[in-house]
């Protein structure tokens, strides 16, 4: 169970055959060795091709921005493997767990604001909303949660395959059934439920929905105009998008999983954005646009996590960062929702890249090879 | 204390233990800032004005268009906007007053409103419609839904039915006596968050043995569409009401959602009850959720309480559930699963809701021969007088 764990998101089970649709008509010619587009065959294309040709991918993109600044794009495979259709470039994916780098940003400027305190406890803001078995809302602190260092009980271990609406609180109360994995900073260990109880902050404190204030502080500040919170009840991607897949067990057929209802993400994961959006994104917050100095730095103030994320990295406040073969570090977050995993960063220079593969990553070959595929890209 | 019945989403404290004392002057009534005196000049005009084009239009206003005017003119109202539908399915519209105070624009022709604890009924037809499909028991206990959740002084998940919820008779205390209009008009509200602050306070009286109007009910009753369904509220209520009967100009706003989407009269409101009027029409309606968030306009109303009348939404067994009404204290007002029963001075009863919130007050409903009224006022009265003419305005249109 531990060893499944990479940026959360991830489901012990399969999702019920209910949640997902069978893909009844894909031709051999489709899944066999992908085209290499027309593009030149440069290593990012390269990379890419191999996480379709060598891991089974349908699709996999990229979005490359180089330290002036100038942008790329690649993809490789099939945005829809019933019909053929090509990848969309910088097409929309479910980022998952990237998200937690927009709540943190979030929680950050409220602090900024002095609206949040980082040292404040979670009751200071949810009074006696966090009580369970070792569990205890006023021994957590904001940054705790941020952290991953709560050792809150992380809800989506436990959710099964019923992929429905859940409403945050909802989250938290299946997350409040089980006992603390540690005594809050004694540990670290990554848990959806500390962003759950994140933005849940944030909507206390701002009064607003979180979708709304992640839109109006994030989003629409840093010019993302491919990435949006989905509403409740949204289980499409509104743009053009490369189809995602899932499959049951190894030998079992490819299903499109592309519809589908994201609360049970909420603050730990909901959002749909882009490639190149997510460059944008990470490169506007390593550059201070986003966050006063003070809050940027708190945010990069790091803990070992190589656990979860890796060889090196380090997780910050909402933010990993990873040792880059080419020296350096690269900051950022990945995600792995049901249909598309994420994996990127940004350096301190200017250099950004996001892959994306349209299938969850089960097995280790297929993480490193998609972590390769941007250290490729930042290195070039 | 339960000598205040409005079909409110009632919010301030102020407003609790009955009407607002005091009565709308017409000087306070144009207190707004920025009003043009065309605007505010003189009511019967702008009245006469919109008679002259309403479809009931004739040199002599007929009944209702006189009940509007007089809203308008003598109770102060901003706006007041209504649609009737006689036996025959003809429907007539009528608008008096102005629809925006500083500009004096006209009243737009059943334009939108927010339609407060008319959202109760949707939220119970919904409810009955699982009743029907057997996935919700009507005479099961809160918690076989949502176990643990509802607990406090005097209060217990496990001795509260689904059907005391929906006729207001858990004994559950109102969270929306708790809330100032002014503090919540920007305030979004997790559906949780409203049942927690209801859950501060004792219950009102053990389950079963008393009926009394709370919000809370109907959050709960939300609250166990979504379980059960495993789709937002929201959802449940456009695909299953909504769509099906095709209510064009009524939906439920997102969460953050602010605006009036589609042409409508601004919503006024005075808070104190004795305080000018102010321009409400933007508010965040979450604390309203399953009690009270919904916009519509009047003839999506009648057009909603006639299908529901005529069996189009219910089967029959729940509909008669529905319409198994209990006295509320008020006279000749009873209360069946969000659904009232007010007598009509032409005999019979009509069957309705009506609903308050800050901006907007509506009250309609339908008789069982067919006939149908709902008609709104942009701003909650605040006297004694007025409350009644509302009502008398929609007993003018149905005994017309």
């Amino acid at each position: 169970m531990r060893g499944q764990t990479r940026q959360g998101l991830r489901r012990r089970r399969a999702l019920s055959a209910a949640a997902a649709l069978t893909i009844g008509v894909m031709t051999p010619g489709i899944l066999s060795a992908p085209q290499a587009s027309a593009a030149r065959q440069d290593s990012v294309q390269r990379s890419l091709n191999a996480l379709v040709r060598d891991d089974g991918m349908p699709a996999a993109l990229a979005s490359v921005q180089d330290r002036n600044g100038r942008a790329r794009t690649y993809t490789a495979g099939v945005g829809d493997l019933a019909t053929g259709a090509p990848v969309p470039v910088d097409g929309q994916v479910r980022i998952g767990s990237n998200t937690k780098t927009f709540v943190a940003v979030v929680v950050l400027q409220l602090v900024a604001e002095r609206r949040v305190d980082l040292d404040a406890s979670v009751d200071t803001y949810l009074p006696g909303l966090v009580r369970g078995e070792g569990i205890d809302g006023r021994r957590i602190t904001v940054r705790q949660l941020l952290q991953q260092t709560s050792g809150l009980p992380n809800y989506s271990d436990y959710l099964g395959d019923d992929v429905r609406y859940y409403a945050p609180r909802e989250l938290l109360a299946t997350a409040l059934q089980h006992p603390a994995d540690f005594a809050p900073g004694t540990s670290w260990k990554y848990s959806n439920t500390n962003y759950v109880l994140a933005g849940l902050i944030v909507q206390k404190v701002t009064g607003r929905p979180l979708a709304e204030e992640i839109d109006r502080r994030v989003v629409r500040p840093a010019g993302l105009r491919h990435t949006y919170f989905p509403a409740p009840g949204d289980a499409s991607i509104r743009e053009p998008h490369p189809h995602g897949y899932y499959r049951e067990s190894a030998d079992a057929p490819l299903r499109d999983i592309t519809e589908i209802d994201p609360s049970w993400g909420w603050a730990a994961g909901q959002m749909v954005s882009t490639g190149s959006d997510l460059d944008r994104f990470l490169s506007a917050l390593l550059a201070g646009r986003l966050l006063p100095s003070a809050q940027l730095a708190q945010m990069r103030s790091t803990v070992p996590a190589e656990a979860t994320f890796g060889p090196g990295a380090r997780y910050g406040l909402g933010l990993v960062s990873r040792p880059l073969p080419c020296g350096g570090l690269s900051w950022g977050h990945g995600g792995s929702f049901p249909g598309y995993e994420t994996r990127g960063g940004a350096t301190d220079d200017g250099r950004a890249a996001n892959v994306a593969v349209t299938m969850q990553l089960t097995d280790e070959a297929g993480r490193r090879n998609l972590d390769r595929a941007v250290d490729t890209a930042l290195c070039r | 204390m339960r000598t205040q019945i409005r079909q409110g989403l009632r919010s301030s404290t102020r407003q609790q233990g009955g009407r607002r004392r005091r009565a709308v002057s017409a000087a306070a009534a144009v207190a707004i800032g920025v009003m043009t005196l065309g605007a505010l000049a003189p009511p019967a005009a702008s009245a006469s004005d919109s008679a002259a084009v309403s479809a009931a239009a004739a040199a002599r206003p007929d009944a209702v268009q006189q009940a509007l005017n007089t809203l308008v003119r003598d109770d102060g109202m901003p706006a007041a906007l209504a649609s009737v539908q006689d036996r025959n399915g003809r429907t007539h519209t009528y608008t008096a007053g102005v629809g925006d105070l500083t500009t004096g624009s006209k009243v737009p022709r059943d334009g939108q409103v927010r339609i407060g604890s008319n959202t109760k009924a949707f939220t119970a037809v919904v409810v009955l419609q699982l009743v029907g499909e057997g996935k919700i028991g009507l005479d099961a206990s809160v918690d076989t839904y949502l176990p643990g959740l509802v607990r406090g002084e005097g209060i217990d998940g496990r001795r509260i039915t689904v059907r005391q919820l929906l006729q207001h008779t858990s004994g559950l205390p109102d969270y929306g006596i708790h809330l100032d209009d002014d503090e919540i008009r920007n305030r979004y509200f997790e559906p949780r968050e409203l049942l927690d602050i209801a859950l501060r306070y004792k219950a009102d009286a053990a389950p079963g043995t008393t009926w009394g109007y709370s919000n809370t009910n109907y959050v709960v009753a939300g609250l166990i569409v979504q379980k059960v369904t495993g789709r937002p509220l929201a959802e449940e209520m456009d695909r299953r009401i909504i769509k099906r009967i095709g209510l064009r100009h009524t939906y439920f706003p997102a969460p953050g959602e602010m605006t009036i989407r589609e042409p409508h009269p601004q919503g006024y409101h005075r808070n104190p009850a004795d305080g000018p009027l102010r321009d409400f029409t933007e508010l965040d309606p979450s604390a309203g959720w399953a009690a009270g968030q919904l916009i519509s306009t009047n003839s999506d109303l009648n057009r909603f309480f006639t299908a529901l009348l005529a069996g189009h939404l219910l089967p029959a067994a729940q509909l008669a559930e529905m319409r198994t009404t209990v006295p509320t204290g008020h006279p000749g007002l009873r209360y069946g699963l969000g659904l009232t029963s007010r007598p009509l001075s032409c005999g019979g009863v009509y069957w309705g809701h009506g609903g308050d919130i800050a901006g907007y007050e509506t009250r309609g409903g339908v008789t069982d021969d067919g006939r149908a009224a709902n008609v709104a006022v942009t701003t909650i009265p605040t006297d004694e007088a007025a409350t009644q003419h509302v009502k008398d305005a929609v007993d003018r249109a149905l005994c017309g």
